[in-house]
């Protein structure tokens, strides 16, 4: 094991069963990052990219394989070890940002705020994705790409050893897309 | 039901229109005259009183009330068994016969005659088997009633009573010119017309009381349970409302989605209205068997009138339907495109959200509070529902005990264990020297332009039975009052009372000085030299001898007698009604409690799937999840609490104040400590246990739900 590395897939495999039917989503994945590094999981609709995403970042449970997160096994870890697991370590963002419609943006915001040990301020944070004039706004005032914004903010304000983007851009259109994208280069610059 | 079946009962039987007492008898002439004068029809009630703990030598006093059984006025109903066809035979009141265990079949020996139990049966003037009038409530171990044939009275009766008593039942309606001839031309002892005759009557008085209660509790219910399904109905429609939209788009009409959206909620409340009646109907059967143990109602029958299916059936099920059936108009009045734009999704935040910010509130209690005001609906319903709850709890413990604590200081509040009032006035004088004399009148008190009846007692100042300070210190007119007589009827110290003699038919007046800490019913108590002095009355002028022990006197030459324990066992009788009304309601109350928090709580818990899977993601454990979204709620279980203490308060004086309302006496609506403490942990218990069952709901939402495409 390389001495910064800090994610290490190995012979991760993924069988969807429904009744007699069987489904393979992923299939002997293996890969690893290194801590700073930004890694990109590119491949067709059905490919199991969002399926690899949730088994990293313990929302799903592999079928055989490994993945060690700093050096730990997380595929063996029960349910309470798992939310503990996502609590210290990973930060989310989803294709959908699923915002709680009657919080403020700031306190969507704020609810990932008192999870993390070392939390990151919350009004530097509202600045840097650019939301400062917004943040008494409920998501329903917001447009897509601001409301993706704060699904960022709201990933990154535990400050998280491990920051998964499911599809950060995929329901928005191009330009806004840009706009998240330079917002994550930003973020990690 | 109950007064449906005594009505039936009484109008069958034909039950007198009123009583009275005279000193000696009318003459033959002199009742036909009366009975053409004033069109009525008059009775003698012949009857003697039997003393059971001389026959069997018990320390216990019992007695036996016997009438002879041929009367065209108040004619005896079987219940079981058949009627005296012989002098040999007798029929006695149930309950007592159950008390005492006489069967049908037993022989009972009364003055050395003996007798055959033929059947268990009771005369419309006892449905209330009460020794007097006066009395409070009934004490089948130690009273009861039984009837012979005429000639089978005529081997018990003896001509010591030197007093007749009568029953009229009346064509005309005053009864006013009776009353005077009455009180011309004999020496009236006592009239009691039917309407104040507590044998009678106090059956109407109670079944008003718990009809009123179930009818408000269970009509909350009705409005609670149609809320929640609007509120359920309301919340499909928000997560649907965009493939409404697409519905309304291509042509399907608001009627057409009504009837969609309709036809579960009527399945529903039909079904559910259906196995409710049913189950009441059930329930009933006990609380009838309940009813017996206090009154004797022959043929009572659950009959399905329409009043009991209106309320039972077609007022919940409209109730219910009419309800849910506004809210869904209301809701599904939308357009097609306002829907597809989803203006009406759950993601919208509406004005109150945006006003009740709670910025200077903490992140968690900010965010449980606001997750209420967003289920606001939901909240209210559960806030009424948790109320009823806790109203019916409460009200549960205070009907025990009130009468519980009743029963503890009845001991204390009567002074004396037996009051005795004889045929003869000699008699009073010969047995003086075996307790202390005083003298005791019924008399009418006019409160809210009603007549009361209450009984006025002269007791000697220096009473060894009346340790009362008071009574020294009375002035002119002044009188003492029990404090629960004093709350019965809202008096207050120094409120003068009109008094009125409808034998003497005098006015007089009195001023309440005090309270008395004695209480054995609705008396007003003052020094017999006052007494003597109101009522005009020469001094050391007595009609009544209070006891320790009881007398060892023949039973004719006693006119009335009242026991201490009796009283005790007659309210031991009730507590054990009381007890399993109050159980009955302790149960519901958990019941309600638990199935609306159920309810309301699941409802809010699958609207917010999303959001709870969202921080499940986030990494919130199990504890914090239901800290979130749960713990808020116990809130309305205090607020309840807070709420349900008055609110079962009045429903208690509600419930007692009807019962008693023509009975000579009053509970104190009082809780104990430790029952506000039991009934608090009942229902947090209650509250916890739910919980736990929400908690597993709590913990089935998905972590993959928050995934699914809901944007």
């Amino acid at each position: 094991m390389k001495k910064d590395l800090f994610l290490a897939v190995d012979s991760l495999t993924k069988e969807y069963i429904s009744g007699e039917s069987k489904f393979l989503a992923l299939d002997n994945v293996s890969f690893s990052v290194s801590k700073g590094e930004i890694a990109v999981i590119l491949g067709p609709s059905g490919s199991g990219k969002s399926t690899l995403m949730n088994i990293i970042g313990g929302l799903e449970r592999a079928t055989s394989g490994s993945v060690q997160i700093d050096g730990k096994e997380i595929i063996s870890l029960n349910s309470k070890e798992l939310a503990l697991y996502r609590r210290n370590y990973v930060g989310f963002v989803f294709q959908f940002y699923n915002l709680i419609p009657n919080l403020t943006v700031r306190e969507n915001i704020e609810v990932c705020a008192h999870l993390g040990t070392d939390p990151l301020d919350i009004d530097f944070l509202i600045e840097k994705v650019g939301l400062n004039n917004h943040m008494h706004k409920y998501p329903s005032q917001l447009s897509g790409g601001q409301q993706q914004r704060v699904a960022i903010a709201r990933a990154l304000i535990k400050n998280p050893k491990l920051l998964l983007c499911d599809e950060p851009t995929g329901a928005l259109d191009s330009k806004t897309s840009r706009e998240v994208l330079e917002l994550f280069e930003e973020i990690f610059s | 039901m109950r007064k449906y079946s005594a009505n039936r009962f009484y109008d069958s039987h034909h039950v007198e229109d009123g009583q009275f007492k005279i000193l000696g008898k009318l003459t033959k002439k002199q009742k036909l005259s009366m009975e053409k004068r004033y069109n009525l029809l008059i009775e003698e009630v012949k009857y003697i009183d039997f003393n059971f703990n001389k026959a069997e030598k018990s320390k216990e006093e019992k007695v036996l009330r016997i009438f002879s059984a041929s009367r065209e006025i108040n004619q005896l109903a079987i219940v079981e068994g058949k009627p005296v066809t012989s002098k040999d035979e007798i029929v006695m009141d149930p309950k007592f016969a159950k008390e005492n265990n006489y069967q049908i079949g037993d022989s009972i020996s009364i003055r050395d005659s003996h007798f055959k139990i033929v059947g268990y049966g009771i005369t419309p003037d006892y449905v209330y088997v009460l020794k007097n009038t006066s009395d409070f409530l009934t004490s089948p171990q130690t009273f009861g009633v039984a009837y012979l044939n005429e000639e089978g009275f005529e081997r018990i009766k003896t001509n010591e009573s030197k007093s007749t008593l009568y029953s009229y039942k009346k064509m005309g309606n005053s009864i006013e010119p009776l009353k005077k001839y009455l009180r011309d031309h004999t020496i009236l002892l006592d009239f009691l017309e039917k309407k104040e005759n507590s044998r009678i009557e106090t059956i109407f008085d109670d079944s008003e009381g718990p009809k009123q209660m179930a009818l408000v509790i269970g009509l909350l219910l009705v409005v609670i349970v149609a809320f929640i399904i609007s509120i359920s109905i309301q919340n499909t429609i928000q997560e649907e409302s965009q493939t409404i939209g697409i519905l309304y788009a291509q042509g399907i009409n608001k009627r057409e989605m009504i009837k969609h959206y309709m036809i579960l909620p009527v399945l529903l409340v039909l079904i559910g209205t259906f196995i409710g009646y049913g189950g009441g109907v059930l329930l009933s059967e006990p609380i009838i068997i309940l009813q017996r143990t206090e009154y004797t109602v022959p043929d009572v029958i659950v009959k399905d009138s329409f009043y009991l299916i209106f309320i039972g059936i077609i007022l919940p099920i409209t109730l219910a339907v009419a309800i849910t059936y506004f809210y869904l108009s209301k809701t599904l009045d939308k357009t097609p495109l306002s829907l597809l734009r989803g203006e009406y999704s759950n993601k919208k935040v509406s004005k109150l959200e945006r006003i009740c910010t709670f910025n200077s509130l903490h992140f968690f209690p900010r965010f449980r509070l606001k997750g209420m005001i967003r289920e606001r609906r939901s909240m209210l319903a559960l806030l009424i529902g948790v109320l009823l709850a806790v109203t019916v709890l409460m009200a549960s413990a205070y009907i025990r005990d009130s009468c519980i604590v009743f029963v503890e200081e009845l001991i204390d509040k009567v002074p004396f264990n037996y009051i005795y009032t004889f045929n003869d006035p000699g008699d009073l004088h010969k047995y003086s020297k075996q307790g202390e004399l005083t003298t005791i009148k019924p008399i009418k008190v006019i409160i809210n332009q009603e007549k009361k009846n209450f009984t006025i007692q002269g007791i000697k100042p220096d009473s060894k039975f009346f340790k009362s300070e008071f009574l020294k210190d009375l002035k002119e007119n002044e009188v003492l009052i029990s404090s629960s007589i004093l709350t019965k009827f809202n008096l207050e110290l120094g409120d003068r009372l009109l008094l009125f003699d409808d034998i003497e038919n005098k006015y007089y007046e009195v001023v309440i000085k005090d309270t008395s800490e004695y209480d054995y019913g609705q008396y007003l108590y003052t020094n017999i030299y006052i007494f003597n002095k109101i009522f005009n009355i020469r001094k050391d002028s007595y009609n009544a001898l209070m006891t320790y022990e009881p007398l060892d006197i023949a039973e004719e030459k006693i006119n009335s007698v009242t026991v201490k324990n009796d009283m005790i066992k007659g309210i031991g009788n009730l507590l054990g009604m009381i007890n399993v009304m109050s159980g009955i309601m302790l149960v519901a109350a958990v019941c309600i409690l638990i199935t609306i928090i159920y309810l309301l709580m699941n409802m809010v818990i699958n609207k917010s799937k999303t959001n709870i899977s969202m921080v499940k993601i986030f990494g919130y454990s199990q504890n914090e999840i239901s800290q979130m979204y749960m713990r808020g709620t116990y809130l309305f279980l205090l607020l309840a609490f807070f709420g349900g203490r008055p609110l079962g308060y009045i429903i208690t004086k509600n419930l007692y104040d009807g019962i008693l309302a023509d009975m000579q006496q009053y509970v104190m609506v009082r809780i104990k400590n430790l029952s506000l403490f039991s009934s608090f942990i009942i229902m947090s218990l209650a509250y916890f246990i739910t919980c736990h069952f929400l908690r597993k709901n709590l913990d089935k939402v998905a972590l993959t739900e928050a995934l699914k495409n809901r944007e």
